[in-house]
């Protein structure tokens, strides 16, 4: 069917008016207003554009609510006061969405509508979206040398899409596996090694459900990687290596699949494991009801306030033969706008969010391991460390534009499989299915 | 030379011109008060409804971009007939309302009966207590029953089964076959049935309210019974707010979102995934407005036909 391009997008213009976040008056954006794409340079005209540019920037932030209402968002107060303290004359403004769907949905009207944010935190999983839509100013320019050097090779290639680095890279949080001490104890089973087998998880998720107790969880809803851990620590993959190919029902994803189909039907698993959502698992290893739990670092803050007992492990070790897990990036990105100077200051905010500065600045800003070697995370929470080490052992998500669908065929899948309704494989055949098309397959 | 003198202008009183003037303003004269009333709810309306909802119909024939969208005719419509998940969820949504749906309106017009022929205070005080869900969080309704429905030991229907020696029985969390649907989508519908229809309750109340007495007394006189008043008085009297409310209730059941998202995320696998359920996961998860619009309007075409149904079947002329 031949097909006409259509000029602006209606209904989301229609939204932008009825959203109090859109800001009026902000220039639309073009896609030829900011700077251009490269490789990494050193400080040149971009840099003094930072330098010479007073005046404001908008920073959008997931979850913040204004007036340091909650852990990060006084993290965020302290880091806009500690930048604009060193860079006088420039005024930022944070404004809070929320941490959800229609949050992004939020953003994503602004970026069309060209009255988004100067600056904004966002997971790597959603860089290509933008990327494809041309709504990002990459990072390229502003990239200095000594950013190339100390940033980790892998985690900057993290950010790149069809050859520009969309993003500043902050932070990895990797999947781990938490394991609650005082049910270890109780049971008298004794705390795994980092090294731990895949057969010894499962042996010791059977072993530590007893009265009240189930001896591992993990949410398997969308939007999240944790339950494909045990798919990749055998040696599965989502996709091929240049994203062209589903691949996930390959004999390693069956198997850690069915790995887990098994676990449930043992009864090894809480029975609303298919239904069960990310804070309910946390809760609940909390409460004393899970053994184990897969989560990221940002779990280390409420099991500590609760005062739980915990060790981290890395996932255990399968098929794949060494450590691996799975996990997104955190990053700061800066949209395209027509002042360049405007655009080279939110870069410049952009690098100092993701650097080691703000650490010193502002302590406890990251919660989760850093993307440069200048930073040592554990230095402050010693818990962090072993996500730290898992960090050259971390797979990220495929970065394509369709990840967003791609996930949300994977996870019904997988709760089909674990609460019997299907065998893995013809799960994961379905999964494909659907996958399949939008990779033009 | 002199010109000779002009002839005066002179203005005819019945030219079609002034005639439409004079219309215009006696119609002003006589209405425009009322249309400077309701002009601002109009503007509003147009602004704020029929702007978006023009722009997401022509959005329905597009593949959205950010910054520009491509024209892609009937490809979104014809994708959704293909597509297995938008089966899945119609399916969903038809087995959700028709069940629903006659439930509510039966339960809402049985204890508006009951409680009719109830003392004044204590009328006003049911009426009061069934209107409650109508006033409280669609979100907290729905936490509740994911409490009692949950799969776990410690949700209030597996403790209840337990003192039996029953269950447990893992409810929204089970996608198992069931009664031509799933376990899981039952479950759902079983907490939306529980909880009382409050709007129902109230129309059927005040239209109780409207029955004259005395066709009661004559079918007494004639040796009727509660029941046989019921359904030969009660029941066809009441045909046009059995209509009104039934519509009302078809709506609101094919756009069940909020009792979905909360208690089960549309899981597990596709097991309770509906129409509305599957627009928002479309349009705020995928960011595919085109696809999302045309999924809108698929669902909008299939109320509105079934509405005009109902209308066909339960329009009466009843008055008294």
């Amino acid at each position: 069917m031949k097909r006409r391009r259509i000029a602006a997008p209606p209904i989301i213009l229609g939204l932008a008016l009825l959203l109090p976040g859109c800001t009026p008056g902000t220039t639309p954006s073009t896609t030829s207003g900011g700077p251009g794409t490269g490789g990494p340079g050193t400080s040149g005209p971009a840099t003094s554009d930072a330098a010479a540019y007073q005046g404001p920037l908008d920073w959008w932030h997931l979850g913040y609510a204004p007036g340091g209402e909650t852990a990060t968002s006084q993290l965020v107060d302290d880091a806009v006061a500690a930048y604009e303290a060193k860079h006088p004359g420039v005024d930022i403004t944070v404004t809070g969405i929320p941490f959800s769907d229609e949050g992004l949905a939020r953003l994503d009207t602004g970026l069309a509508a060209g009255s988004g944010p100067d600056i904004f935190r966002i997971a790597s999983d959603r860089l290509p979206g933008y990327g494809a839509q041309g709504v990002l100013s990459p990072i390229d320019e502003f990239l200095t040398e000594e950013d190339t050097a100390d940033i980790l090779p892998n985690l900057l290639e993290g950010v790149e899409y069809e050859g520009d680095h969309l993003a500043w890279p902050q932070w990895v949080p990797p999947v781990g596996f938490y394991l609650n001490e005082a049910i270890f104890q109780e049971a008298g089973v004794d705390i795994p090694e980092a090294d731990w087998t895949v057969e010894e998880f499962q042996q010791l998720a059977q072993d530590l459900t007893g009265d009240d107790v189930f001896g591992f969880a993990t949410y398997m809803g969308p939007a999240s990687v944790n339950e494909l851990t045990l798919l990749y620590n055998q040696g599965a993959t989502v996709l091929n290596e240049d994203n062209t190919e589903y691949t996930l029902n390959s004999e390693a994803g069956v198997k850690g699949l069915q790995m887990m189909a098994e676990l449930f039907q043992a009864g090894a698993m809480p029975p609303d494991s298919t239904t069960i959502v990310l804070p309910d698992v946390e809760q609940g290893f909390i409460d004393g009801r899970f053994a184990m739990m897969t989560g990221g670092s940002g779990s280390i803050t409420n099991l500590k306030a609760n005062e739980v007992e915990f060790t981290i492990l890395p996932p255990p070790i399968g098929d794949a033969g060494e450590t691996v897990t799975v996990g997104g990036m955190g990053t700061y990105a800066v949209p395209q706008k027509d002042d360049p100077a405007r655009v080279a200051a939110a870069h410049e905010l952009g690098r100092y969010l993701t650097s080691a500065e703000v650490a010193e600045d502002v302590p406890g800003w990251y919660l989760a391991p850093g993307t440069r070697e200048s930073i040592t995370v554990s230095d402050t929470t010693p818990e962090m460390a072993p996500f730290e080490e898992m960090l050259p052992n971390v797979r990220f998500m495929p970065l394509i534009e369709d990840w967003a669908q791609v996930d949300s065929f994977i996870h019904p899948e997988i709760q089909l499989a674990v609460s019997g309704e299907k065998s893995a494989q013809q799960a994961l055949d379905d999964a494909g299915a659907q996958i399949s098309p939008l990779l033009g397959e | 030379m002199s010109r000779p003198p002009a002839a005066p202008m002179t203005v005819s009183a019945n030219t079609p011109i002034t005639r439409v003037a004079r219309r215009v303003r006696r119609f002003w004269r006589d209405n425009g008060a009322g249309y400077l009333f309701v002009l601002p709810s109009l503007l509003f309306f147009l602004i704020f409804i029929f702007l978006p909802l023009g722009w997401s119909f022509l959005l329905s024939f597009q593949e959205f971009g950010f910054r520009d969208s491509t024209w892609v005719g009937l490809d979104n419509y014809l994708g959704l007939i293909r597509d297995p998940i938008f089966h899945q969820a119609a399916f969903n949504t038809v087995i959700y309302s028709v069940s629903t749906v006659a439930v509510w309106v039966l339960v809402s017009m049985v204890l508006a009966t009951l409680i009719h022929p109830l003392p004044t205070r204590l009328r006003t005080f049911f009426r009061a207590a069934y209107y409650l869900p109508a006033v409280t969080s669609a979100v907290f309704i729905a936490l509740v029953w994911k409490w009692i429905l949950n799969a776990n030991p410690w949700g209030l229907a597996n403790h209840v089964l337990s003192l039996f020696g029953a269950g447990p029985v893992s409810f929204i969390s089970d996608p198992s076959p069931f009664l031509g649907a799933n376990v899981a989508l039952w479950s759902v519908i079983l907490s939306s049935v529980l909880t009382i229809p409050a709007v129902g309750v109230v129309l059927y109340s005040a239209a109780l309210a409207g029955i004259p007495r005395d066709l009661y007394e004559a079918a007494e006189t004639e040796g009727a019974g509660a029941l046989a008043k019921f359904r030969y008085i009660t029941v066809p009297l009441l045909k046009p707010i059995t209509l009104y409310v039934t519509i009302i209730y078809t709506i609101a059941a094919f756009e069940v979102f909020e009792r979905v998202y909360v208690m089960t995320g549309g899981g597990p696998g596709y097991a309770t995934h509906t129409i509305v359920y599957l627009i928002w996961r479309t349009g705020f998860r995928f960011s595919d407005y085109g696809v999302a619009s045309a999924q809108a309007f698929l669902l909008f075409a299939v109320i509105a036909t079934i509405s005009v149904l109902q209308f066909r079947a339960l329009r009466s002329d009843v008055e008294y």
